[in-house]
């Protein structure tokens, strides 16, 4: 168990699993026009590939356990406790025969070191540890593996459209209905320039509850995050033709944002092909005013027969042919994502991001350096450590250790 | 002439390798002199024979797989070396591991292999002629020539510079990258920018959807702006020259970061003093091995983006759409003759937008008809190499027997038909395509994919 422990801890656990990992994407992208959707693609199908983000996470929670124990080991030894094997928490060892500790806590001081006496021992210490900066590392890339491990083997994708006035899709395994798909620009986002709310209507035991979800952070529903991928609008269109026996009616749902981009409905059962565009609102977007306004061609047979522009609520008529849309409706394609994964990931960076800023400043102005003097047998047994500034750390040691030898003086 | 400057060229990278291999096996001259000379001739001697057998463009490949290989394994070593001698730390002061287990005679004689396989692809540029047999066997000769020199002349290297098990490896890929990097065909940096820029995009649109990041759609200018930072074309060049220094600057840090060994046994302070000034000489010569490699791989870079090749690379001659909407253009007509085997530029001006295109003869036979730009680098344009045309922004080279074929940095193929007497061309197709995949791909996740 102890030899597991130790091979999982290893430095070379993770270094090794990043370069398999780029020895497949190097093969891929010889042979692949998409190496990196292929090496994603044959990790999630290889159960070998899939484990080996876990065992990396595995490895670093193996080596923050043990930094922790080396840490409150090394801890215990400062304050006069008795550890095993004190020498391997350490930089440095040396026995001085006979010598003499009692002028050392004195001159440490006034070297700069905070000094602690106890029986039989004299610990110094100066500067503030790394190990809570190695250990937000070392969670964050824990995390950042366990995250990467729970994408890859549990991620799961619905897509589906929600159009306001529609209800939930069965998938997602809760009753509601859209109530609502609002666009809103944003006057003060950092990042963002829009925000989309999305309102549902959900069935409860207590009655309906209405629930608004935005775009980022992304709300979750059923246990699922709502993603907004497309936007899209459903016009009613209502469309006679002279050689039609009846009025066709109904909601199509079509892929004209941002304005610009074209769809086309089929009428169903006719020779018809209306081909739409959204055209830029004169009072801004149409999807934040709601006003639209239909730019259209009419098509038999694959031959342009009309075209014109309709407003939502508007009617057009001509060439024994007449287009109504009495009303739109707005929707989203949304990706019903389950994936624990990601509150992992970015819980990750967060950690990694706090541990890069920490690091310099301790690491440069004010790093951990420890000296433990321990008489017994006759000798005097010195230990040192430095995480920085070793060079000057090493000349207070030596300088202490002549000290010890000449008895002090 | 610029062939012969060229083997010149690696062949002094090769006397430098020489003593790389010298100052890391100096106490073994016989063996070095036969591992290192041996796998010179055996490297160029296959070279020719695989040209023969298998043709060049896999021999290229061969030989940059090589060259490659050792670039990874310098890589390896590099942060092997990063890591501390012993997981107690400082008790393992000054003991690291080295890479010299790793290193044996095999090795050596692989590395040397690759050096010749790199000098003798430069004398089958155009085949296996028999001047190039001759060439072959001078090439041998002087190579052999300079190991022995080096072995000779290593001597009188100041012995601080001293080659490690780690500064070696490093050295010797430094050293083969350029000397690749001088024959356009074996280059690697080129094709490392590409596979960089395809990879961050790749990764970012990935991240974007696994993270569940809105569509661009959401976000304001200014910080997309940003973000489409990672999608141009700069961005590979700048994560190649990243990757590519890497092991060389990460064998740096690995040598600035050796801990001094102990010296707390020692009572007097002078003697200290003394013993660790000469450790510090020691690791000064060590790094000096690694800013040499460091050195050597700018001299790849600079090579790679302004190679010493003439191009062909013609001025595109102006074309206009007959009444019909086609461009004709004849077999032969005044200095263009599209069964030349050579690259054909012409100019269409269609709407204010100018399309260049380009028509090429196969050796196989048949026509080729393209843009003069492909859809993923800036339209630079192609230029003509021997058998393959060049992209002029990345240097990929690509056979003219796969143009016409789309993907990658191929360039965009463009309907056509041929007969009679010249080659038709739609000008609206060629505007169209021109303005879909050349002007209109702007990376950012989801678009242009």
């Amino acid at each position: 168990m102890r030899r597991l422990f130790s091979l999982l801890a290893s430095r070379r656990v993770v270094p090794a699993i990043g370069g398999l990992f780029a020895l497949f994407y190097i093969g891929l992208a010889f042979f692949r026009d998409e190496p990196f959707e292929a090496l994603v693609g044959l990790t999630q199908r290889n159960v070998l590939l899939r484990c080996l983000p876990l065992l990396a996470a595995l490895s670093m929670l193996a080596r923050l356990c043990r930094e922790a124990m080396r840490e409150r080991a090394r801890r215990r030894a400062l304050r006069g406790g008795r550890v095993e094997e004190v020498a391997a928490l350490f930089d440095e060892e040396i026995a001085i025969p006979g010598g003499e500790t009692t002028a050392a806590p004195s001159w440490l001081t006034a070297s700069g070191y905070r000094t602690t006496t106890f029986p039989g021992g004299v610990a110094a210490t100066r500067g503030v540890p790394l190990f809570p900066v190695r250990s937000l590392w070392l969670l964050g890339f824990t995390c950042l593996f366990l995250g990467v491990f729970l994408s890859l083997a549990a991620r799961n994708v619905d897509r589906a459209p929600l159009t306001v006035g529609e209800p939930l899709p069965p998938s997602l395994g809760v009753s509601g209905r859209v109530t609502g798909i609002e666009m809103l620009r944003l006057s003060r986002g950092i990042v963002l320039d829009r925000d989309l709310s999305v309102s549902v209507a959900f069935d409860g035991a207590s009655g309906t509850v209405t629930r608004r979800f935005g775009l980022y952070p992304p709300g979750m529903a059923g246990g699922r995050f709502l993603y907004p991928r497309y936007l899209g609008v459903a016009p009613l269109v209502r469309f006679t033709a002279y050689d039609l026996p009846r009025e066709s009616a109904d909601y199509y749902l079509l892929f004209l944002y941002p304005p610009g981009r074209e769809d086309s409905a089929d009428i169903p059962g006719t020779h018809y092909r209306i081909r739409f565009r959204l055209l830029d609102g004169d009072s801004g977007d149409p999807f934040i005013t709601g006003r639209f306004v239909f730019r259209f061609r009419i098509e038999r047979d694959g031959r342009e027969v009309a075209a014109g522009r309709v407003p939502s609520g508007g009617t057009w008529a001509g060439k024994g042919l007449t287009l109504a849309v009495p009303d739109v409706k707005k929707f989203v394609v949304t990706d019903f994502v389950r994936d624990f994964g990601v509150p992992l990931i970015w819980g990750a960076l967060g950690l990694l991001f706090l541990a890069i800023v920490t690091f310099p400043p301790v690491r440069l102005f004010l790093p951990r350096r420890e000296i433990l003097l321990v008489a017994e047998k006759g000798e005097v047994r010195a230990f040192s450590r430095a995480e920085g500034k070793r060079r000057s750390h090493d000349g207070v040691f030596h300088e202490l250790l002549d000290r010890l030898v000449a008895g002090g003086r | 002439m610029i062939g012969a400057f060229q083997t010149a060229f690696q062949l002094f990278l090769w006397g430098v390798l020489c003593l790389a291999f010298d100052r890391w096996g100096a106490d073994r001259e016989w063996r070095v002199l036969s591992t290192v000379g041996g796998g010179f001739a055996t490297g160029a001697v296959v070279v020719f024979v695989s040209t023969l057998t298998f043709g060049g463009s896999a021999t290229d490949a061969g030989v940059r797989a090589g060259a490659g290989l050792a670039f990874l394994f310098s890589g390896a070593v590099s942060v092997a070396a990063l890591r501390p001698g012993g997981e107690g730390g400082g008790r393992e002061a000054g003991r690291r591991r080295t890479a010299g287990r790793l290193l044996p005679a095999g090795g050596v004689f692989a590395a040397s292999a690759v050096a010749g396989g790199i000098v003798a692809s430069g004398l089958v540029r155009n085949g296996v002629t028999p001047a190039a047999w001759g060439e072959l066997l001078l090439v041998v000769l002087t190579g052999v020539g300079i190991l022995r020199l080096a072995l000779v002349g290593e001597v009188h290297l100041p012995k601080v510079l001293a080659v490690t098990g780690n500064t070696l490896p490093v050295l010797a890929a430094a050293l083969l990258l350029a000397m690749a990097s001088a024959e356009i065909r074996l280059d690697l940096f080129a094709p490392l920018t590409m596979k960089v820029m395809k990879f961050l995009h790749d990764f970012v649109h990935q991240f974007f959807e696994s993270m569940l990041i809105p569509d661009h759609l959401f976000f304001r200018r200014d910080a997309w702006d940003y973000i489409g930072l990672l999608f141009s074309n700069e961005v590979g060049f700048w994560g190649g020259l990243a990757i590519w220094f890497a092991p060389a600057l990460l064998c740096v840090a690995a040598t600035s970061r050796e801990r001094l060994p102990s010296v707390a046994h020692v009572r007097q302070g002078a003697k200290r003093r003394t013993l660790l000034a000469g450790h510090l000489r020691a690791r000064r010569g060590r790094l000096a091995v690694s800013w040499l490699a460091v050195v050597v791989l700018a001299v790849a870079v600079y090579q790679s983006r302004f190679p010493t090749v003439e191009y062909w690379n013609p001025e595109p001659v102006a074309v206009t759409a007959g009444p019909d909407g086609m461009i004709f253009i004849p077999f032969k007509k005044g200095e263009v003759d599209l069964n030349d085997g050579r690259l054909h530029k012409f100019l269409l001006t269609e709407g204010g937008t100018k399309v260049r295109f380009f028509v090429v003869r196969k050796p196989g036979g048949g026509y080729a008809v393209t843009l003069d730009a492909c859809s993923i680098c800036k339209p630079v344009g192609y230029g003509q190499a021997g058998d393959r045309v060049v992209c002029l922004y990345c240097r990929t080279l690509i056979p003219i027997e796969t143009v016409g074929s789309t993907g990658g940095c191929n360039p965009v193929p463009v309907g056509f038909s041929a007969g009679g007497d010249g080659v038709r061309v739609s000008a609206l197709q060629l505007a169209t395509v021109w303005n879909e995949t050349v002007q209109a791909v702007h990376r950012v996740p989801g678009r242009g994919r």
